[in-house]
């Protein structure tokens, strides 16, 4: 890396940007009135609540005395009080015409204040009106006291209450949330702007071209627009708080009504700031430019980018739920980030955690860039061609298959949801219910992947090519695995006494009292469909796209993670491993369909009729191993064939 | 000297629902001399453009080599670059910037230091007139105005191989004319130029040697003269087509 070929780059990169009226005022202004337009608002909402009317009016039924009469001439001169004389049911229709905002009943001693406690204009007036009968009725009872030569005073210090107020927080607990929330927000959306001028319109207005003929490396090219992401989001960070202190210092007594205390700003606080907005800057900035640097134009990266920053903006707001700042949390990306921001904002910090969060993400955010420069492959980027890049000619073979590594974690990600889908709904839901989604969810999936893999499904799920004279070394293949599949289990369950404990909520769930009910759901339906997904889909794509060993360990390990339990997963990781090996051999989903079906009906007979499977103690390794040996030979005897 | 020995590139076509494998460059080489003007002529998607891009350096070939110097891009991509200047129709610079903060900022790149920088910025900007637009937003700019511009980035680390791809394609004659003398400058200070166009006129008049492609394959190499020699026409675009007519009944 040459550091005059960067700064020179990130020159043209500023230059660039700067100049550019639009990024401009997205970069400048958008920070630096984000919050004197939040506080503004809020105010005015504040100050409707705590406005009094010149006249304030309320509804009576009943004669007030005189001394009532006086009291309220004399309660106040900023404003007058009217009272409005009539029936209960004309004053009910006034309230409702809003022409009164409170009126009272009198019923026997009893005063009854009728009020809209959801009214926001009348709130400030009715706490007047109920303010004054308090009093009065104070008032009351200490001449009625007096008339019996008690001392109310007096007696009501032998009893006294008093309030004061203080702050353990410096601000409402909300506030410091929103305040953070606000900063990633405008720090997310700096970097998704100027993450977007930096690689996709320069790719769409053709001037990457004319950069990639200069002779600058990958890394240099890559380390200069990181860094424009980075610098200037973190301006903008820093504007942002520039203009929450201003508006802090000039809105004070607004805010002191709000019941937000004044910041107490000393220089540890300030450190804190400044590390968490350099935080922010850095993950975001590796994060987006991770996915637009790859985005063909601009349409596709603004698809790509709105979901990732709304996931990021919702965890940013995490410490409004209470959570509490650990260790463990510290090694999170963004949790740490705003929950270092919200312990800053309420001054209490912990050094370590502000180091181990500083430190994980200085290390993600290098891991960021190393990622993005080894994928990054100047002919894909640049000529949107799919042009097969040398490497994968140097293995001598041709991929028919090109998608993303993103897809393929989009690909895992989506297996990994809908095995929790299932697990829960395994145990909450009627058998019938299962019945008739699990098929349909399965299907969707499959559709779902495969489109965006853009599989060719008439040739991932052909059932013809099945020859009989295979049969025999399959079902050899099959064997070999059943065994070794359950006496790994076997020694895993020695090992690991715990391991069964989910498992059991599953087998109790899936018990059936009709066994073709049983043999339709448990065996049947998903062996076919989970080969249609975990094989026909997983495997293959990534057999096609990368090669036979990726195909067939990512399919068998998501296939295990698939069944969310330690039990059925191990064995599932092994089974998957013969099931790929099969379909990848037969050339035909008809294949592993049918040995999943029978290693699943087997599951349910045993189960049903409560058959003990014997044993032997003690050769567990024997049977492994022998397992092992059969296997291979079956699978010598395959290729042999071919 | 450039030297392309047995380039092929690959792509894959989405035809459809199938995607099909084809060569746009297979198998080519040839030699290109110092001090000449080097053309490479065809139609449009022959594979001139795949191939001046592999020559460049901006794409890899799929098999064979490209030498230039005797060195090759897989482990010498920097300094091939810094020799050589790479010019297309679509090559496109940055709005925001200036012409002169522009060369400022590819000289840097291309390791020139900063005195030499400036005197050379001064050289090429009273050479190719630009003078009264040098500090102007790019975006701003004639279309003239901007392929100086574009030269003059080209220009500023004074290479010896210039690589022009359909350079002059959309441009009106007067702004393709300030192309063709450049390149006529070039080759009298010694300079060698790849070449590529499909208008056959323009190259029959200033190569001295010249390809042709078809189908990303290398059909004839010769000086124009012995091609109109061999093929007994008046004209390249003629001989062309009959090299072409030739070659389809083979």
């Amino acid at each position: 890396m040459r550091i005059n070929v960067v700064l020179s780059l990130l020159k043209k990169e500023f230059l660039n940007i700067i100049r550019d009226r639009k990024s401009f005022i997205i970069m400048i202004l958008l920070p630096l009135l984000m919050f004197p337009f939040m506080i503004g608002i809020m105010s005015i909402i504040l100050t409707s609540f705590t406005k009094v009317d010149q006249v304030i009016k309320f509804g009576v039924n009943y004669e007030v005395t005189e001394d009532f009469k006086q009291f309220i001439d004399n309660y106040s001169d900023k404003y007058e009080v009217e009272i409005i004389y009539d029936t209960e049911s004309n004053l009910k229709e006034k309230f409702t015409n809003e022409e009164i905002g409170m009126y009272v009943i009198k019923d026997g001693n009893n005063y009854v204040l009728h009020y809209d406690e959801n009214s926001t204009t009348t709130i400030a007036n009715n706490t007047i009106i109920e303010s004054i009968y308090k009093e009065y009725r104070e008032q009351y009872l200490t001449n009625k006291l007096n008339e019996l030569s008690i001392d109310y005073e007096a007696l009501k210090s032998t009893f006294n209450i008093e309030f004061e107020q203080e702050s353990v927080t410096e601000m409402g607990s909300l506030i410091p949330s929103v305040i953070s929330m606000v900063l990633v927000m405008i720090i997310s959306s700096v970097c998704f702007s100027v993450a977007i001028d930096v690689t996709t319109s320069e790719k769409e207005k053709g001037t990457l071209e004319t950069l990639l003929s200069l002779p600058i490396k990958k890394s240099e090219l890559i380390t200069s627009k990181y860094i424009t992401v980075f610098l200037l989001s973190t301006m903008a960070g820093f504007l942002t708080y520039v203009s929450l202190f201003c508006t802090l210092f000039f809105a004070s007594n607004t805010l002191s009504k709000l019941g937000v205390m004044s910041l107490q700003i000393n220089f540890e606080i300030l450190i804190i700031y400044l590390v968490s907005i350099i935080l922010i800057s850095l993950l975001f900035s590796g994060l987006l430019l991770s996915v637009t640097i790859f985005s063909k134009n601009l349409k596709e990266a603004q698809n790509s980018l709105y979901p990732l920053e709304l996931f990021v903006t919702l965890v940013s707001m995490l410490p409004m739920f209470g959570i509490k700042a650990t260790m463990k949390l510290a090694l999170i990306p963004f949790v740490n980030i705003s929950l270092l921001f919200n312990s800053s904002l309420s001054s209490i910090v912990d050094p370590s955690f502000v180091l181990i969060a500083f430190l994980s993400t200085i290390v993600y955010s290098i891991l960021l860039i190393m990622i993005i420069s080894k994928l990054y492959n100047q002919e894909d980027v640049l000529f949107n061609s799919r042009a097969l890049s040398y490497i994968q000619f140097k293995n001598g073979k041709s991929k028919t298959i090109c998608f993303s590594p993103l897809t393929s974690l989009l690909i895992a990600l989506i297996v990994l949801v809908l095995s929790y889908y299932f697990s829960f709904m395994f145990i909450s839901l009627s058998q019938y219910f299962l019945l008739a989604i699990m098929p349909l969810t399965i299907l969707l999936v499959v559709l779902v992947a495969g489109l965006l893999v853009r599989l060719d499904f008439k040739e991932s799920f052909k059932i013809n090519g099945f020859k009989l004279n295979r049969l025999l070394t399959y079902i050899m293949i099959y064997v070999c695995t059943y065994i070794i599949g359950n006496y790994t289990l076997e020694l895993l369950t020695k090992l690991f006494p715990n391991m069964s404990q989910n498992y059991e909520i599953y087998a109790s769930a899936l018990s059936f009292d009709n066994l073709g009910l049983s043999i339709l759901v448990i065996a049947f339906l998903p062996a076919v469909f989970e080969e249609l997904l975990f094989r026909g889909v997983i495997f293959n794509s990534f057999n096609k796209r990368y090669n036979f060993t990726v195909g067939i360990i990512v399919s068998a390990l998501l296939f295990g993670v698939y069944h969310m339990n330690w039990i059925q997963g191990v064995y599932a990781f092994i089974f998957g491993l013969a099931l790929a090996y099969m379909y990848y051999r037969s050339n035909s989903i008809f294949v592993p369909i049918t040995f999943h079906f029978i290693n699943n009906l087997l599951a349910t007979l045993i189960s049903y009729f409560e058959i003990n499977i014997f044993i032997p103690a003690g050769f567990n390794y024997f049977f492994i191993i022998g397992g092992i040996i059969l296997l291979f030979l079956a699978i010598f005897v395959c290729e042999q064939k071919e | 000297m450039i030297e392309i020995k047995n380039v092929s590139k690959k792509f894959i076509k989405n035809t459809g629902k199938k995607e099909k494998e084809f060569y746009a460059v297979n198998d080519v080489s040839f030699k290109v001399a110092d001090g000449k003007i080097f053309g490479v002529l065809g139609q449009n998607g022959a594979g001139k453009t795949t191939l001046l891009r592999m020559i460049s350096g901006i794409m890899e070939p799929t098999k064979g080599k490209v030498l230039i110097d005797g060195l090759n891009y897989q482990k010498d991509a920097e300094k091939i670059k810094s020799k050589i200047a790479f010019l297309s129709g679509n090559t496109k610079l940055y709005e925001n910037i200036t012409p002169k903060e522009l060369l400022e900022i590819f000289g840097s790149i291309y390791g020139i230091d900063k005195n030499t920088l400036t005197k050379r910025i001064k050289e090429v900007i009273s050479l190719l007139k630009m003078e009264e637009f040098q500090d102007n937003k790019i975006g701003n700019l004639s279309t003239g105005q901007v392929q100086r511009t574009n030269i003059a980035r080209c220009f500023v680390h004074d290479p010896q191989y210039y690589i022009f791809d359909e350079a002059t394609a959309g441009l009106d004659v007067m702004s393709s004319q300030i192309i063709i003398d450049f390149i006529k400058e070039a080759r009298k200070r010694g300079k060698t130029i790849i070449y590529s166009t499909h208008y056959m006129e323009e190259a029959e008049n200033i190569c001295d040697q010249v390809i042709f492609i078809n189908h990303g394959k290398l059909i004839m190499e010769d000086s124009p003269k012995n091609i109109l020699k061999i093929t007994k026409k008046t004209n390249l675009r003629d001989a062309f087509f009959e090299i072409i007519g030739g070659t389809d009944e083979n």
